[in-house]
């Protein structure tokens, strides 16, 4: 099983998360393979490409048994969806990583509830954060986890609607 | 029954189709802002309308969401955001009778977006992910995350 690691398309480089992949690679499922966007990076260890189609990318996730990524919404889903706890590392505004720092918000908050592990300085933290997803990956609570509710709420509120519709559709 | 799911490319898409298993019973359609390379089960039911973001063009894609809402008559509009469901909300309030659902986007933590603010206003049902936005949407529903 592999490490997938993915820096989403933002245009602004975030060579900090990949050069802290590098540093702990000896200590990650191997192959690592980094999906890179804008970001400029060579590598004689890691496999590096820069974008892949949808398809390949949510494959490249279920295949990892390690999944580190950009604090970006759509990646994070993806992973949580195919059963994963990614490492999230956030980009922030003060190195030009990002417009603005809503990563930063969103992985505290999900990393809270125990969706993902957010590390914000992965020079020093990202082999800790790492073992702590393996770890929280491997637990059977985890596995079983439900439906979130929103999703029951929003079906009996179609439901509901349906009702009303046939209603109307009979008395007329 | 049949839903209209608005959104942006990206993100959000990625956002609203946690509620798949919720909406796929129905017969649906999607409208997005941007080309992208759909999944297999978007393919044939996918509208494109103009990629606006707080410009002039928010007028065309008035004229787009009637041109679509007046063809499909969807019965609900469902978004997480962002931008393109502002017209689909006025034009199915409007002209159509259309139920309008949002749910503020997983982003939002403790301040709401600026999509959320206005569809707040303008939605039958409003849904919020994280108690934070409460004060923010006090007539809105906490529902958790869609994850």
């Amino acid at each position: 099983m592999s490490t997938f690691v993915t820096l989403g398309n933002a245009k602004q480089p975030f060579p900090r998360l990949i050069e802290a992949v590098e540093n702990i690679m000896g200590h990650l499922p191997s192959p690592v393979i980094v999906q890179a966007g804008y970001t400029p990076w060579e590598s004689d260890f890691l496999e590096i490409l820069d974008f892949m189609e949808m398809g390949n990318f949510v494959e490249h996730i279920e295949k990892a048994r390690v999944v580190i990524t950009h604090a970006g919404a759509g990646t994070i889903i993806h992973a949580i969806k195919a059963g994963k706890v990614p490492v999230v590392v956030p980009r922030k505004a003060e190195y030009k990583e990002l417009i603005d720092n809503h990563q930063v918000e969103l992985a505290a908050c999900l990393s809270l509830i125990n969706k993902v592990v957010s590390v914000e300085k992965p020079d020093e933290k990202l082999l800790q954060a790492v073992e702590k997803a393996i770890k929280i990956q491997s637990e059977v609570s985890f596995l079983s986890d439900g439906e979130p509710p929103i999703l029951q709420l929003v079906r009996n509120l179609f439901r509901g609607y349906e009702k009303d519709l046939l209603h109307v559709e009979g008395a007329s | 029954m049949k839903i209209a799911i608005i959104s942006s490319a990206g993100g959000h898409l990625t956002e609203v189709r946690c509620l798949q298993s919720v909406y796929s019973q129905y017969e649906h359609f999607y409208v997005l802002n941007h080309s992208a390379i759909l999944p297999e089960d978007m393919k044939g039911r996918t509208y494109f309308i103009t990629h606006s973001e707080r410009d002039m063009k928010f007028f065309l894609n008035l004229f787009e969401a009637f041109r679509i809402m007046k063809k499909e008559r969807p019965d609900i509009v469902l978004s997480t955001g962002a931008g393109p469901a502002v017209p689909f909300a006025i034009i199915g309030k409007l002209f159509f009778r259309t139920k309008i659902v949002f749910i503020e986007t997983i982003t939002r933590i403790s301040k709401p977006s600026l999509t959320g603010k206005i569809m707040y206003r303008l939605s039958d049902h409003f849904y919020y992910q994280w108690e934070m936005l409460k004060p923010h949407f006090p007539k809105g529903t906490y529902g958790g995350t869609v994850l």
